[in-house]
Order: C-alpha cells, then sequence, then structure tokens
C-alpha cells in the first residue's frame, strides 16, 4: 500500500515538474525581468533535481564505494550544459516562441535530474552535493548575469 | 636594469599569476591525493582525467599570452578583457576557455577526493571528527579511529575547492557568453565578487593543501613523536573550513558601494583565520620539534621554514586585512609582498620539503652539511631580499601592477633583483642537489627503506 502511495506520488512530482517546465505553452509570454526569470529557472532546476533524486532507486547499496567515473563526470558537465543553455542573450528570442522556451525548460529539467541522479549513482549522497552546486550557480546568476543591478 | 615594454610586463604578469597558482596548486593535488589514496579507495583514471583537463587548461592559457598577448591579469576582471582590448579577440577567449578548463579539473578533483573522504570515514560527521570532538567517550567506546590530520585537510580543499569552482563556472561562463555575444550585459560589481571569490580560494587553498605534507612528513624525523588528531586540530579544521570560504571579503574593502556588512565578514574572518593555523600547525610544528632530537635534512628544513614563511605571510596578510590600513596598502606592492612569502617561503617550501622527504627516504642519502648551508642559505637570504624590497615598496605606496614604477620603485626593484638572482642560483642548488639524491636511490637496491635509515653526513 505504502509503496504503490509511493509510486504515485513519485508520477504526481514528475507530472507537475513537466507541467511547471511547460508552462510557457500554458500561459504564454510572461513579462519578468531578467533576474526575475533566473529565479523561475532556479526553482525549475529544483524540480528536476528532485526527479533525479526520485529515479534513483531507494534500496540500491550504498556506501560501499563509488561508481563509475562517467556518473562523476556527467554531475560535473551538466550543470555547465545548463549554464550555457541559459544564456541571457536568448531569452528575447525564446520569449515569443512559446514551444522552444518549453522545449528549453523541459531540458533544463532533463540536465538538472540527471545532475542529482549522476551523483548519487557515483555516490548515495553525493546527488545532494552535485544538485546544491547546480542549484546555488542557478542562484548566483540572478544578480549579475545578463543583467546590470547597480 | 631590464627595459620591458608595457604590453609584453602585462603579458608576463598575466601568465606569471595564472602559471604559478596553477602550478603550486597541482603540486597539492597530486601530493594530497596521493596521502588520502593511502587511508581511501580513489580511483586514478579520475585524477588523471581531472590533470588532463588542467593540463589542457594551462595550454589554452599560454596560448593566450604567446601568441596572442594577452594582458589583462589573471583576474581577468570584468570589463577589462573586453574593453581597451589590444590583443586579438581569440586570445580573450583562449584564456577564459583555459580557466574554465582548470577550474573544471580542480572541480572534479574535488568531487572525487570529497566521495573519497565521505565513503572512507562514514559520511560527513566521520569526515569531520564530529564525534570525536562532541561525544569523545562515545566516540572512544565505538572503536573508531578519527581522521588523520591530513585528511581534514583534504577536506577543507574538497568543500571549499567546489564552492570555489562553483564560483569560477558561473563567472566563466557568464563571461564565455559575453565573449560570443559582446551586447550581453554582465554586473560588474557581481563578476568582481564571483571572480575573487574564486581566485582567494583557490590560492588559499594551496597552503592548505600542501600543509598535509607537514603533517605526514615532520614527525618522520621526530623520532617517537608523530602529529596525531586531537579534538582542538579537529576543530581548528572547521574553523579553516568556514574561514577560507568567508576570507576573500577583505577584497571588497575598497568598493564602496558593497554592503558594510560584507566588509564586516571580512575583517573579522581574515583575523580569525590566523587562529587555527598559528595556534594548531605552526605552534603545533614548532612543539613537534622543540627537544625532538631532530635530524635536519633539507627535508624537515624545508618543512620548518615553509612554516615561517606562513607566520611571517600571515602577519602581513593580517596587517592588509586591517581596514584603515588597508587604505594606506591596498594595491600596492605590499599585497604581493605578503603573497609571494605565503607561496614562495610557505607552499614552494612545504613542496620542495616533500620532495626532499621521498628522495632521502628511497636513496637512504642525505645531503651534505656544506650543501644543505648552500641551499638554505640562498634560497632563505635571496626570498627575503626580494620580498622585503616588496614590503619596502609597499609600505612607500609603490603600486602594484605598474610596468613603470615612480620612485623610489626601480631602486627597491634592483634590490629585489638581486634577491632573485640569489634566490634562482638556490633553486638550481636545489635541483642539483635532487638529481644526485634521485640518481643514488635507482642504484639504491631497496625502496622505501625508512627514514630512520637515511645516513645524515655532518
Amino acid at each position: 500500500m505504502i509503496l504503490r502511495n509511493l509510486s504515485a506520488t513519485r508520477w504526481a512530482l514528475v507530472a507537475l515538474v513537466l507541467a511547471a517546465g511547460g508552462l510557457p505553452l500554458i500561459l504564454g509570454p510572461d513579462p519578468v525581468t531578467v533576474p526575475e526569470h533566473h529565479l523561475q529557472h532556479a526553482l525549475l532546476l529544483i524540480g528536476g533535481g528532485a526527479v533525479g533524486f526520485l529515479a534513483y532507486p531507494p534500496h540500491s547499496r550504498s556506501g560501499a564505494g563509488c561508481g563509475s567515473v562517467g556518473w562523476l563526470a556527467i554531475g560535473l558537465f551538466a550543470p555547465l550544459m545548463i549554464m550555457f543553455q541559459m544564456n541571457p542573450a536568448t531569452y528575447a528570442y525564446i520569449e515569443i516562441h512559446e514551444a522552444v522556451h518549453t522545449f528549453d525548460h523541459l531540458i533544463m529539467e532533463a540536465l538538472a535530474a540527471l545532475t542529482t541522479y549522476a551523483g548519487q549513482r557515483y555516490l548515495r549522497g553525493l546527488g545532494w552535493v552535485t544538485g546544491a552546486a547546480l542549484e546555488l550557480m542557478a542562484l548566483l546568476a540572478v544578480w549579475g548575469y545578463g543583467v546590470v543591478i547597480g | 636594469w631590464l627595459s620591458l615594454k608595457p604590453g609584453l610586463f602585462y603579458a608576463l604578469m598575466t601568465l606569471h599569476g595564472a602559471g604559478m597558482i596553477t602550478a603550486v596548486v597541482l603540486c597539492g593535488m597530486g601530493g594530497l591525493w596521493y596521502l588520502i589514496r593511502r587511508e581511501a579507495e580513489l580511483d586514478a583514471r579520475i585524477a588523471v582525467w581531472a590533470w588532463a583537463l588542467i593540463a589542457a587548461g594551462v595550454v589554452a592559457v599560454l596560448l593566450s599570452v604567446f601568441p596572442g598577448q594577452f594582458a589583462a591579469g589573471w583576474t581577468f576582471l570584468y570589463p577589462l578583457p573586453f574593453v581597451g582590448a589590444y590583443w586579438p579577440n581569440w586570445a580573450t577567449g583562449a584564456f577564459l576557455i583555459g580557466v574554465a578548463l582548470i577550474t573544471a579539473g580542480w572541480s572534479l578533483w574535488c568531487l572525487q577526493l570529497l566521495a573519497g573522504l565521505l565513503v572512507r570515514y562514514g559520511g560527513w560527521r566521520g569526515a569531520l571528527a564530529w564525534d570525536y570532538v562532541l561525544h569523545p567517550m562515545r566516540f572512544a567506546a565505538s572503536g573508531r579511529e578519527a581522521p588523520p590530520p591530513q585528511a581534514f585537510a583534504a577536506l577543507v580543499a574538497a568543500v571549499d575547492g567546489l564552492l570555489a569552482g562553483v564560483a569560477g563556472m558561473v563567472v566563466g561562463v557568464a563571461l564565455l557568453a559575453h565573449w560570443v555575444t559582446p551586447s550581453l550585459p554582465i554586473d560588474p560589481l557581481w563578476a568582481k565578487n564571483l571572480t575573487y571569490f574564486f581566485g582567494h580560494t583557490f590560492a588559499n587553498l594551496a597552503i592548505y593543501m600542501t600543509v598535509a605534507f607537514v603533517y605526514v612528513g615532520l614527525p618522520r624525523y621526530t623520532p617517537g613523536r608523530e602529529w596525531h588528531t586531537s579534538r582542538v586540530l579537529a576543530a581548528a579544521w572547521w574553523g579553516t573550513l568556514l574561514f577560507v570560504g568567508t576570507a576573500f571579503f577583505h577584497h571588497l574593502y575598497m568598493d564602496f558601494v558593497q554592503p558594510e556588512s560584507f566588509q564586516v565578514a571580512g575583517e573579522i574572518a581574515s583575523y580569525l583565520s590566523a587562529v587555527p593555523t598559528a595556534v594548531v600547525t605552526i605552534y603545533g610544528g614548532a612543539l613537534l620539534i622543540y627537544r625532538s632530537g631532530m635530524r635536519w635534512t633539507l627535508a624537515p628544513i624545508f618543512m620548518y621554514a615553509g612554516l615561517v614563511g606562513w607566520l611571517i605571510g600571515g602577519v602581513g596578510a593580517l596587517l592588509d586585512a586591517t581596514v584603515p590600513i588597508n587604505s594606506q596598502l591596498h594595491n600596492t606592492l605590499w599585497v604581493p609582498a605578503h603573497f609571494h612569502t605565503y607561496l614562495l617561503d610557505g607552499v614552494v617550501s612545504f613542496i620542495l620539503g616533500w620532495v626532499f622527504l621521498l628522495l632521502e627516504e628511497r636513496s637512504g642519502k642525505a645531503t651534505p652539511l656544506g650543501s644543505r648551508w648552500a641551499v638554505s642559505l640562498t634560497i632563505f637570504a635571496g626570498s627575503a631580499l626580494l620580498l622585503g624590497s616588496w614590503f619596502v615598496s609597499g609600505a612607500d605606496s609603490l603600486p602594484r601592477r605598474y610596468a613603470t614604477l615612480p620612485p623610489p620603485g626601480p631602486e627597491l626593484s634592483q634590490w629585489a633583483s638581486i634577491g632573485l638572482i640569489i634566490l634562482i642560483a638556490g633553486y638550481l642548488f636545489c635541483g642539483l642537489e635532487a638529481a644526485r639524491l634521485a640518481m643514488a636511490a635507482r642504484r639504491t637496491p631497496q625502496r622505501n627503506i625508512g627514514i630512520q635509515s637515511v645516513e645524515v653526513p655532518s
């Protein structure tokens, strides 16, 4: 009973995350500032990261040692790909093309999921580190990437 | 005595800054990885990949300077790499890509080291020795052992290093995006804060990584004594974990638009960062040596001198980290004076100490007394003259990063040059002696014969 509920909860979360990524298609263009747009992306990345944790098998072997090199590389480079994808120079075009905008969001969420999942696959618990690093990068971007605050 | 065109001066200054920091950090990464691998499982392929990324980054940086003539300083402080640049645009991109690759390699190393420590010591509580410090009786009853001192150095390097890597990647990606799309705005103050958090932390960690060589190496020369983990040592490294990440605010003192809380944080963290260093490592090292029957071969000479260099450089740093004094010393030659003291007479000494420890152990021999005096005198006297000239220059308000100095800059620079020539002679002596010991090691039939068997000529 608990497991069935757990699965339902997981699927509900995945659906919620996908829906959040698809908001541009649902709501249309949203006139927000660049910092606000970065914050929205940071929220999407939290959702994507959560999906990555859910994808990791709950009862898998833990603490016995570290996993494959490849997972560590993915956990390191996936956040970089998100940062490049979040290039504010593309915002003007993307915001008026909702389908591209949605696709962009879904890719970000997928990469965020990959970040935490890869961290977990390398070492159970390391997904929190890679996920936190990703989220920190996204939040840091708010104050200066593509915008002059001062 | 030499006259360099300003463009060449700044290009060399850029390459020197980026190159030397990367070089000493690489030494620290390699040595610390080796020390931790003796305690925990670490996959060598990841270390090789980390090294390869850094090596690729170094090549890119080299190309940006020769032939690109990129000369914005290793700090690549926005908007300088893009505004008023007389070097080709590709050189800016090459430099930024190079630094990004170096940061990626560094971050990979940090992640691997962190994972290895967490596995070996049973998670964060174990790696931090939380229970050992706060619940000692329960910890003792559990039969567990606290991590060795070098594991704390590794943990701080991994955690704070990862934070530095995050900052470096964010600002690096932003600058690269700006390089591709020049119309992309970037907040200059935001870029400065991230750049200096990355740069300060990256450079600072070089010291904390290489001090692990002292933790492991110095006790090998003090018969019957060891440098073990105490509750004080563990708690001190908790402090270092926090202060390394927060001391960077002292780079923001002169930015009048920054929040005042940043300045306060910088002052407090900079001062507090000296406490673990002085109380635990330097004082602890002195007590380890005192009346220990120390056998003063080149290895412990360099390690001990490195602690002294760290102390002197640290005093210079604390003075500069005091806001009213910083308003006089900011951007003067005092700044390179203090960090070159840390790096030349601290980090490089620690590295040389470890190298000579390995050579002495594997050859079963040590340097003759006369050569020990020659190496020590030239290196330490040369560095004293070089660094002393810079400290005097800084106290005289001579600016740093100037291709042409106002008087008495040229005169003081001449003294610094003499010091540098003596220092280079010392390093050459050092290199020759290292080569001699290495050849002796090849001829020695047994490997790892232990430091007790080393013949120390009088």
